[in-house]
């Protein structure tokens, strides 16, 4: 386990040294990817204008659920972008030369070019929307541990759920385009899920848990004992997943046949 | 005599080809139309349910009910802020980064026409099967509204073509954007926010506060996806049909032109390169 963590903190060492050799381009990726979540705020600023609340949650209320979904997000994509990657080593049959080395694969992967660190811009901004709404909110006091929790619970989620879906490239060649649209999805896991129709709110509790990174955890903040269950089952249903598709994971590469080339 | 008019025949062949094989390489990625269509249904969804929500817990609003829903469901159908469409703005970037335009070059036509008639291929096959598919899903599905009227169609169709005038103007400045950064992939990102939120695909412009509307509405942006959506429902009309399509392809013309002199100039730098 040391030895693993000291890997990987030297697979990090290296992306951060490679980002800086191309610092400009960093620079400028890292702005265009903080302008592409920023244009959210814009969204809201405007359609706050002309209402005090969108069915019942203030601008303050949203700004909490969006900003722990685009900590969640981009924390997930600094440290593990890996299940964005794992088809490139599939289908070319470069999983065969990771298979060889007395390491975890996830772990070589993470090293090779899953690590987003181009990311940290949008993890400031979020972290600086958490920052300056909190103080507003009156949340109860053990929001310290809560809030905390729930960030590690919700990259876990993200990861989990990603990675599973991405085991799908072991038997689908385009299995890409399954994980491209889950992850579009990101988005609804933005707004307070009671505006959306049933299927979907079941959708995005059970099946594609976005709601269980940003607003659950929020409304079980904000509401209390409305949503008190939901709120309590955000960090060990992290686990939960986590767990899970690191077991699907382990079955998919035993399963797992070369391409050959 | 018979002279020019060949030549502008064989250049127009040209052209076609460059169009028909930029449509045979789309067909290659087929699969990702078919994600294309989802995604654009999923946030066509979110943006319904959003949409309603906000328009439900406003005591008034500019814009009617169904004009609004028809409004974003429609800006997600004909939107040139899908992922998906990168791919063009990468290719030119990446291309002349890594030096894969030197064959572009040595093409008997020119580069910028060349991309063009590449972008138009790839656009049409894109209407073709993402757009229209998905308009019918949210006809049927989100019970969205036909055109305004007849001219509204009519309008529609011809302010789109002046949107992707507007686009690929856009798309070809990020991709110079190549000759001095590896980035390309990431300001893809930043053309995304501007086309969502500038451009008035996910918020029509009318429901700015008015210090902004005003902003953006002397800005180019607005071309790529309020004016067309804006004439189809309504928003725009009359006689002020016209005048706005009129306004794009003025700042369609000019941009190209703008970006054709940045070419001219930047295109140096690959010969200074390559001595």
């Amino acid at each position: 386990m040391a030895y693993h963590i000291d890997l990987y903190l030297t697979y990090l060492r290296l992306t951060a040294k490679s980002s800086w050799q191309y610092r400009a381009d960093y620079a400028i990726s890292m702005v265009s990817l903080v302008l592409h979540d920023g244009s959210s705020l814009l969204f809201l600023g405007v359609i706050f204008a002309s209402i005090r609340q969108l069915e019942g949650w203030s601008l303050h209320e949203i700004l909490l659920i969006w900003a722990l979904e685009v900590v969640i997000r981009n924390v997930s994509r600094f440290f593990f972008d890996v299940p964005h990657r794992i088809h490139m080593y599939v289908q070319s049959g470069d999983l065969d030369r990771l298979l060889v080395r007395p390491c975890w694969l996830l772990l070589q992967i993470a090293g090779e070019r899953g690590m987003s660190l181009e990311a940290v811009g949008q993890i400031l901004i979020g972290m600086a929307a958490l920052l300056a709404v909190v103080p507003g909110l009156r949340l109860p006091w053990w929001s310290i541990f809560y809030l905390p929790l729930t960030i590690v619970s919700g990259v876990f989620i993200m990861c989990g759920m990603h990675l599973l879906v991405s085991c799908l490239n072991f038997r689908f060649t385009n299995a890409i385009a399954a994980l491209t649209t889950v992850t579009w999805m990101n988005r609804f896991g933005q707004y307070p899920i009671t505006i959306f129709a049933l299927p979907l709110r079941f959708l995005l509790t059970w099946v594609l848990p976005y709601a269980m990174m940003g607003f659950y955890p929020a409304a079980f903040l904000l509401r209390g004992a409305e949503y008190r269950l939901y709120g309590l089952l955000a960090p060990p249903m992290g686990l939960l997943l986590f767990g899970l598709s690191l077991l699907v994971w382990r079955a998919s590469v035993q399963r797992y046949q070369s391409t050959g080339s | 005599m018979a002279k020019p008019m060949s030549r502008i025949r064989e250049g127009l062949n040209r052209h076609l080809g460059i169009i028909t094989a930029a449509i045979k390489q789309e067909m290659a990625y087929r699969f990702n139309f078919f994600t294309s269509i989802v995604g654009a249904l999923l946030t066509m969804a979110l943006l319904y349910y959003l949409w309603s929500a906000i328009y439900h817990s406003a005591t008034s609003m500019e814009m009617s009910y169904q004009a609004l829903i028809t409004y974003v469901c429609l800006g997600q159908a004909f939107s040139f802020a899908r992922p998906g469409q990168r791919r063009i703005l990468v290719r030119i970037g990446y291309g002349i980064r890594r030096g894969d335009v030197v064959l572009d070059l040595i093409r008997p036509t020119d580069y910028q026409l060349l991309t063009f008639s590449e972008t138009f291929g790839a656009y049409l096959m894109e209407i073709a099967m993402v757009s229209l598919p998905s308009y019918l899903l949210a006809l049927l599905v989100f019970g969205i509204d036909p055109p305004a009227s007849l001219e509204a169609a009519l309008g529609f169709i011809v302010s789109l073509m002046g949107a992707l005038f507007l686009v690929f103007s856009l798309d070809f400045l990020v991709g110079l954007m190549g000759f001095w950064t590896f980035s390309v992939w990431g300001l893809g990102y930043a053309k995304i926010a501007v086309i969502d939120t500038l451009a008035g695909t996910i918020i029509p412009l009318t429901l700015f506060p008015d210090w902004l509307r005003r902003i953006v509405l002397a800005l180019p942006f607005k071309g790529m996806a309020y004016t067309p959506l804006a004439i189809y429902v309504g928003e725009i009309e009359g006689s002020a049909i016209w005048t706005s399509i009129l306004g794009q392809f003025a700042w369609g013309i000019g941009l190209v032109l703008l970006t054709r002199l940045l070419w001219l100039r930047a295109r140096r730098r690959i010969e200074i390169q390559g001595g």
